[in-house]
């Protein structure tokens, strides 16, 4: 036998000698055989292929994961190693610290400390005259206006809950070396609505103040009536360390606190007053103090309200060794009934409330209650010092802009730093920044792409939804839209209009009937048509959770509907004649599309609802998600030989998306 | 033989183009070689398409010192067809009728009935014979292959062989004898 065979009369003949079948019908049956065994090669067969298996998905899986964390760690580790000097710099310069305490969170735990040995003693040491009422606000203005002077104007105390001084005990000043806590003086908080009290009339009071070795000077005893009636410049308790401290000066009423002495009297350099004022006090050498120093550090901040020279800062002698320093000597015909109640403990306040003191306050006189005060002035009423750090408990005075930026100077103070427990991290401009994004609403929608990979006994299959081999059509883009409700949580919805899924072999129907063919008219020819793909029109709608860095974690849920698919079709033909000889042969096989076959189709169930749940990985516009979704019934609810369907809908697909049109809302 | 040579590097390429053209140029002869062991059409393209993904699947191992590639895609295609004969087509072992025709075959004289004939009228007797005889009628009276062959390749005997051989000419013999006025 040769190849000349080929021509012989019954080997091969050029004519052929029977009516032999048309190649073009045996060719696609060939065709059906070698893409089953010997598929053409493409790049996405080939990769869903090798994609097809668990272990690969898992590895990739678990890298993209690890790669992410180690990204996301990285970073992270610079922002620390970035973090630790402005650490450093802040613990280095006190008058940077002190603008933490404008977190309310100090003041509210200043307040509240309960063991604070500041309240303690000033409790312990509190008078039993001593009223702890605290005049409200029509009160105070009732005898600010009746004083028709004023030299400082403050808010009172019963106006803001943070007020320090209702906190504290109203019976002296204490001051702890610690914990520079000073209290509401009780010589400016006792009794301020009388009016009518004079200098002798009012009943001696010795301000009994705590204080440490470093910061005090003894038990401060407050002048005589007459001493102060004609000395209004020779007031022991000074105003800050400043002579440009013009409005900051405090006035104290020196008739209600009694004839004490003044042993250190002497040893203040400002004694005198303050020269260019008169009836104040200049200020006192306390400077030398180390509280003094902090306080000078702390009031040379320029962006601290208390700075000396701040127009509207009430007054305040902030010097920690004198805290019933300030004040000015009043004249004798002041009466401690003023009114001006100096929520600040280092303020005291004046006595020059009967509007016809010998003391006016160029800067105040005149002006009406209202408009001296601010409209949010805040005092600081307390400070606290700890580890030789000063802290201002108090509320926002006004100018409180340039505080705020203070303390968004220093937001990278540790809280531990300062001996406050809190899970809280500082905030900073950028997280100011970012907490105001939180409450934008982000809106944007894009287009993605997606690619599906068959899971367990699920089969790839390269053709489309007309049984061709154009698979393009897997690939339309499917637009989505996004709600960002913060920077961690976002809504998604889509549409896909066509979504493929793979599914495994299963037989969907078989029948047997009569071959009608030619010459084959005593066969029975059985039909069957396996299951390859399908396809699905889908609305996902979904919510994502930003884990950490750029990598979101989601659910959700899937409508699913279905529109398409296809199946192979094999057309057996079998010897009816069970006695004889007999042999089952395929006659015909190929793919068609599913809608071909309305016996087919229509035992598909056609809606399915999925859960869906999702990793994705957002950089900038950009979004690489890894998605899987499972349906939850079966989309074949009954199987040829009548039994239950069991296998639902499941895929794994990488979509990648590109955000279009972006626009941020407000909530 | 540049062309047929540029077909098989694309059939070794899996290039579908290829692939279609070398079958559809080897189809008929193969078709009809497969078609005298089978009665229907149907069974013989499945034997023809089973042989060339035989042929597909390693056409990488041919080699031209080994003969013409026809000669050795007809092999395979034979070959394969045997081997769908042996499976679905049940030969029946008449050993004890093969003393009957011991002298068949060999005492003719190498008498080749089938050669006298055109191409169309073997399709027509092979019609009239039993599958089994068929087959066997086939590769003694056309392919060539000696009983011992037959014998091997269908997993019979050689007596069976010649029974087969004998009960062919005896079924032959009335229709050529009123056909052709011939003598077996």
């Amino acid at each position: 036998m040769s190849e000349e065979k080929k021509n012989h009369p019954i080997h091969g003949p050029a004519e052929p000698p029977i009516p032999i079948p048309p190649v073009e019908e045996a060719w696609p049956l060939m065709q059906q055989k070698l893409d089953a065994r010997m598929p053409v090669v493409r790049w996405h067969t080939t990769l869903g292929r090798h994609l097809a298996g668990w272990k690969v998905l898992s590895a990739i899986t678990a890298s993209t994961i690890v790669s992410v964390s180690a990204f996301w760690l990285a970073r992270h580790m610079n922002n620390n190693r970035q973090s630790k000097p402005a650490v450093t710099q802040s613990t280095a310069a006190p008058q940077d610290r002190l603008s933490q305490p404008a977190d309310p969170r100090y003041r509210q735990q200043a307040q509240d400390k309960p063991d604070s040995k500041i309240n303690r003693e000033a409790w312990k040491n509190r008078q039993p005259g001593d009223n702890p009422e605290i005049p409200n606000d029509q009160e105070w203005q009732n005898k600010e206006t009746s004083a028709n002077h004023a030299k400082k104007t403050v808010s009172p105390p019963g106006s803001q809950s943070n007020d320090d001084s209702e906190s504290a005990p109203e019976s002296g000043n204490s001051i702890d070396s610690k914990s520079f806590f000073i209290s509401k003086n009780p010589l400016t908080s006792k009794n301020p609505l009388n009016s009518k009290n004079t200098h002798g009339s009012t009943p001696p009071r010795e301000s009994k103040t705590t204080v440490d070795s470093k910061s005090a000077r003894g038990p401060m005893n407050l002048r005589d009536n007459a001493l102060h009636k004609h000395n209004t410049r020779s007031a022991p308790f000074t105003d800050p360390p400043s002579s440009t401290h013009r409005n900051t000066r405090a006035h104290v009423d020196l008739a209600s606190s009694g004839p004490p002495p003044l042993p250190d009297r002497s040893g203040y350099p400002g004694a005198a007053g303050h020269p260019n004022k008169p009836g104040h006090s200049k200020a006192p050498a306390q400077s030398k103090s180390p509280g003094d120093r902090n306080t000078k550090g702390y009031l040379n901040n320029p962006g601290f309200p208390d700075n000396p020279g701040h127009p509207n800062t009430p007054g305040h002698s902030i010097s920690s060794g004198r805290p019933n320093s300030s004040g000015h000597s009043n004249s004798s015909n002041h009466s401690n009934s003023s009114g001006y109640h100096n929520s600040s403990p280092h303020s005291i306040s004046s006595g020059d409330s009967n509007g016809s003191g010998d003391f006016k306050d160029p800067d105040h006189a005149g002006r009406s209650d209202k408009s001296r005060r601010p409209p949010q002035a805040t005092v600081f009423s307390a400070f606290s010092l700890q580890n030789t750090r000063i802290y201002p408990i108090g509320r926002r005075l006004q100018g409180a802009d340039s505080l705020s930026k203070n303390i968004d100077r220093h937001k990278k103070i540790p809280r531990a730093e300062n001996g406050m427990a809190g899970n809280d991290k500082p905030a900073g401009p950028s997280k100011k920044i970012s907490s105001k994004r939180e409450h934008d609403l982000l809106m944007s929608a894009g287009l993605s792409i997606a690619k599906s990979f068959p899971i367990g006994r699920q089969q790839f299959s390269s053709y489309n939804v007309n049984a061709g081999s154009n698979t393009l059509i897997d690939y339309i883009p499917a637009p989505f839209f996004r709600l960002s409700i913060n920077n961690r949580i976002y809504l998604e919805g889509a549409f896909q209009w066509n979504s493929p899924q793979y599914t495994s072999s299963q037989l969907v129907d078989s029948s047997a009937d009569s071959s009608t063919r030619a010459n084959y008219q005593g066969y029975l020819e059985i039909q069957k048509v396996t299951l390859k793909k399908l396809y699905y029109t889908d609305i996902p709608l979904t919510i994502h959770y930003r884990a950490f860095g750029n990598l979101y974690l989601g659910a959700g849920l899937q409508y699913s509907r279905l529109w398409g698919g296809v199946a192979q079709e094999n057309a057996h033909l079998q010897t009816s004649n069970v006695n004889g000889p007999t042999f089952d042969t395929l006659s015909t096989s190929g793919m068609i599309a599913l809608k071909n076959n309305p016996r087919a189709y229509g035992k598909f169930r056609k809606e399915d609802w999925r859960f869906l749940l999702e990793a994705d990985y957002a950089w900038r516009r950009f979004t690489l998600s890894l998605r899987y979704q499972q349906a939850f019934t079966p989309y074949l609810p009954a199987l040829p030989d009548g039994s239950k369907g069991k296998d639902r809908n499941a895929s794994l697909s990488l979509h990648f998306g590109y955000n279009i049109w972006e626009r941020h809302g407000r909530k | 033989m540049e062309e047929l040579e540029k077909t098989i590097r694309g059939c070794i390429r899996n290039d579908r183009s290829s692939q279609e053209k070398l079958y559809k140029q080897f189809y008929i002869p193969l078709f009809c070689m497969c078609r005298r062991f089978f009665q229907h059409d149907h069974e013989a393209i499945e034997s023809v398409n089973d042989g060339m993904l035989k042929v597909f699947l390693n056409v990488g191992t041919y080699r031209e010192d080994r003969g013409k590639f026809f000669n050795w895609v007809y092999t395979i295609v034979r070959n394969t067809a045997l081997d769908k004969v042996r499976k679905t087509v049940p030969i029946p072992v008449r050993s004890e009728l093969a003393t009957l025709a011991d002298t068949t075959p060999d005492t003719d004289g190498g008498y080749n009935p089938v050669l006298s004939l055109e191409g169309k009228d073997v399709y027509i007797l092979l019609d009239r014979l039993s599958p089994a005889t068929r087959v066997v009628c086939t590769l003694f009276y056309i392919e060539g292959y000696p009983i011992k062959d037959i014998a091997e390749q269908l997993e019979i005997s050689t007596g069976t062989v010649k029974w087969h051989l004998s009960e062919s000419r005896k079924r032959l013999r009335s229709v050529l004898e009123r056909n052709f006025n011939e003598r077996l």
